[in-house]
This record gives structure tokens, sequence and C-alpha cells, in this order.
């Protein structure tokens, strides 16, 4: 079986898929690693599908914490999306608001592993034979190292203690924002210098009418509070998380530990 | 003119009741996790509003893998609901192979209840949207 009539055989099974299941709109299939397999009309590996392969892919990478992804049913104000996991690759189906997912899911949890099954019988594994247009999405870079390095160039001069007590003055305009602590690790990492979202810091500053927050207050909820510089979180991962990172040496001053919230706001220096 | 302070107080009125109206939903979402926090096969739950945030999760050591696993739900669901024009998130069910995640948005806070997967999560889902 060469890769187009494999190609063929599973735009059909999704046809069939959506021909049996009232309400499916779209669907498509694509692997852990991105790849799309293949649609169920022409106009399934489109941009949109491209574009909502690569975000799913982000949160199959997290699914971790929960032992991996197996379904995922998002309810839409105008439809839904259901996907399910088969092996190693996952069924993506656009829904209108009322399909049934419930005999949906047990006609994709039973129908599609079969197909796939009959279907690597007779042409071997989908890896060795490379199925359909195979359409690799754009890796989305880390760029976790890239940001280990500027963090160890910025070390210039380690500071040993947090700042306190200094003539700076909290703005009370600005209200505090909860955030969830992270431990920030590390034998170069500065001790005086936290790392928050830039989003906001950016919200901060706006509010502040200044240039830039480059000090928060953070209070810790057993009364403890320190002053400490602050800069945008480097960390891709990490990023846009509600997470403040903040130093061991810091997190035992503030007697806080990885995974408690914190109030951090923002202070100006008094000219 | 007293007309006129009248009106100016009209004015400034809405935003404090809005900003009341939306602690409120805040705290009463609080009480009812809380409840459903108690519920046996609940593992816990995330709630972020805009300035505040809520934890409380059984295991600590796993609090930063589920807060991260519950902005990136909300953000693909958006992402994949925007792309193919479903407009706003009522909910998502996120399945793994040891436990499940319940996720909605109530007014401007996000809420993620993490629980086994023998737990119904429709019911909690009608406890947390139920007026």
């Amino acid at each position: 079986m060469n890769e187009e009539v494999y190609a063929i055989a599973l735009k059909s099974a999704l046809t069939e898929i959506q021909n049996a299941c009232e309400g499916i709109k779209w669907s498509f299939i694509f692997t852990k690693d991105g790849t799309i397999i293949s649609g169920n009309d022409d106009k399934a590996i489109g941009p949109e599908i491209t574009k909502a392969a690569s975000s799913f892919q982000s949160l199959t990478e997290k699914a971790g914490a929960v032992g991996g992804l197996d379904q995922l049913l998002i309810n839409g104000d105008k439809g839904k999306v259901h996907v399910s996991s088969i092996d190693d690759i996952y069924l993506v189906s656009g829904t209108s608001k009322k399909a049934d997912i419930t005999y949906m899911r047990s006609i994709t949890s039973v129908v599609f592993p079969t197909i796939m099954r009959v279907l690597e019988n007779i042409s071997g594994s989908i890896g060795e034979v490379g199925p359909t247009p195979l359409k690799p999405l754009l890796s989305k870079p880390l760029e976790e190292e890239a940001a280990e390095v500027e963090e160890e160039e910025e070390l210039d001069e380690p500071t040993e203690e947090i700042e306190k007590a200094k003539p700076v003055k909290p703005l009370p305009s600005v209200p505090s924002q909860q955030l969830i602590v992270d431990k920030l690790g590390g034998l170069l990492v500065r001790g005086d210098t936290v790392q928050v979202d830039s989003e906001v810091l950016k919200r901060w500053s706006a509010l502040l009418g200044v240039k830039e927050v480059s000090k928060v207050e953070i209070e810790a909820f057993g009364g403890k509070m320190a002053q400490c510089k602050v800069k945008t979180i480097k960390d891709r991962k990490l990023e846009g998380r509600g997470f403040i990172r903040i130093p061991d040496k810091t997190c035992q001053m503030l007697e806080i530990k990885r995974g408690e919230l914190v109030r951090v706001k923002p202070i100006v220096q008094e000219k | 003119m007293p007309k006129k302070k009248a009106l100016q107080v009209e004015v400034e009125e809405p935003e404090d009741v809005k900003a009341e109206v939306k602690e409120d939903i805040g705290a009463d979402l609080r009480v009812t996790l809380e409840n459903i926090n108690t519920k046996k096969g609940v593992i816990g739950y995330i709630l972020r509003g805009p300035t505040s945030a809520s934890v409380d999760i059984k295991d600590p050591s796993k609090i930063i893998d589920y807060a991260v696993l519950s902005a990136t739900t909300f953000e693909s669901s958006e992402s994949l609901l925007h792309l193919f024009g479903l407009n706003k998130i009522r909910s998502v069910v996120v399945e793994g192979k040891d436990m499940k995640i319940l996720c909605l948005t109530i007014s401007d806070h996000r809420l993620s209840v993490f629980m086994e997967k023998t737990v119904d999560h429709n019911s909690i889902y009608k406890k947390l949207t139920s007026p």
C-alpha cells in the first residue's frame, strides 16, 4: 500500500465517522510531534488546522501532569471540539452544539482504532510507511538555553542581601497581584531579583505612568515581606502563567514554598 | 445644582458596584470550590481572578505542573475555538490517563478543578454554574 492509498483510506475513515455521527463538521488527525496525517476534506489541512494542531501540541506536552492526554472536550458558545487519543495519534473533531458526544466517543473509540490497526497490518506501522501528505508544523523553540545564558550574563555583581526598608513607597492606587511562587535556583542566580510576567509589569507601568517597574514588594500570607528588584520571566514555558520566580534565599526569608501564593505590588523609588 | 451632582454620582457608582459584584463572584466561587474540594475524588482547584488567585491542591508538589497545564488548557482551547469560529469557552474537560480536569470561565474568573476519573464532572459543573 503506497502513501496515496493510505491517505485515501484515512480520509475515507474520517468521512465515514463523520457520516455515522451527526453533527461533526470537520475533523483531522495529527501525531504527537505535530504532524498532520489526514483531513476529511480538501479544505481540512489549511492554515487553521495547522495552527490548531500547533496550539494543541503544547497542551499535549503539558498533559504529562495528568498522565498524558486521553480525551479533551471543549464546549464553546457555538459548538464543540472533541479530541480523542488513539495510541500515538489524536483525532480532532469539530461538532455542532447539539452533537451527541457520548455516541461520537463510542464510535471513534471503537471504529477508529480498528481501522488504524487494519491499515497498520496491511502496510506496516505508520512511522515506517509515512502515510499521507505529512505536513510538519513549525516547532516552537523553547529558547531555554538562550534564556539561561542571558541569566548568567547578567550576574556580574551578585548581591547577597535582600534590600530592606529603603526610602521607597508602595503606590496605594496600584492593586496588588496574587501570584504563584516558583523557585529560581542555581548558583549564579541573583538573590535580590525576582521574575514576573512581562504582561504584569507592563500593566503596572501603564497604571503608574512610569517607563518601567524595577522593584516590587512581596508579601507572604504568613506576614513576611521583602522588597526585590524585578525582571521579566525568561523561561517561555513559565511566562504568562501567573507565576513569580523567587530565588531560594528570598523564599527562605519569606518562609514560603514553591506553589504557595504571595501578594506582589510594584514600588517606586522616592526622589 | 443637586441634579447635576446626582448625575455625577450615578456615573461613578456603577463601576464600584461592578467591582463589588466581581469580588462577590470571586468570594462565592471560593466558597463553592472549598465545598467541592471536600468531595471524594476531588484533588484540588485553581481559581484565578484579574488580581487574585486561590490554589488548593492536595499534593503541593504538583501545583506548578497543574497551574501550567490549567493555563495551557485555557490558551489552547481559546485558540481552537477562535480558529473555528466557535466563540467563547463554556467549559473544557481534559481527561488524562490518571485524572481529569474541568476548566471553566465564570465572569472574569478562570477556574480549574482537578479530580479522579471516576468523579462526575457534570455535577461539579452544575454546582459551579448554578446561581
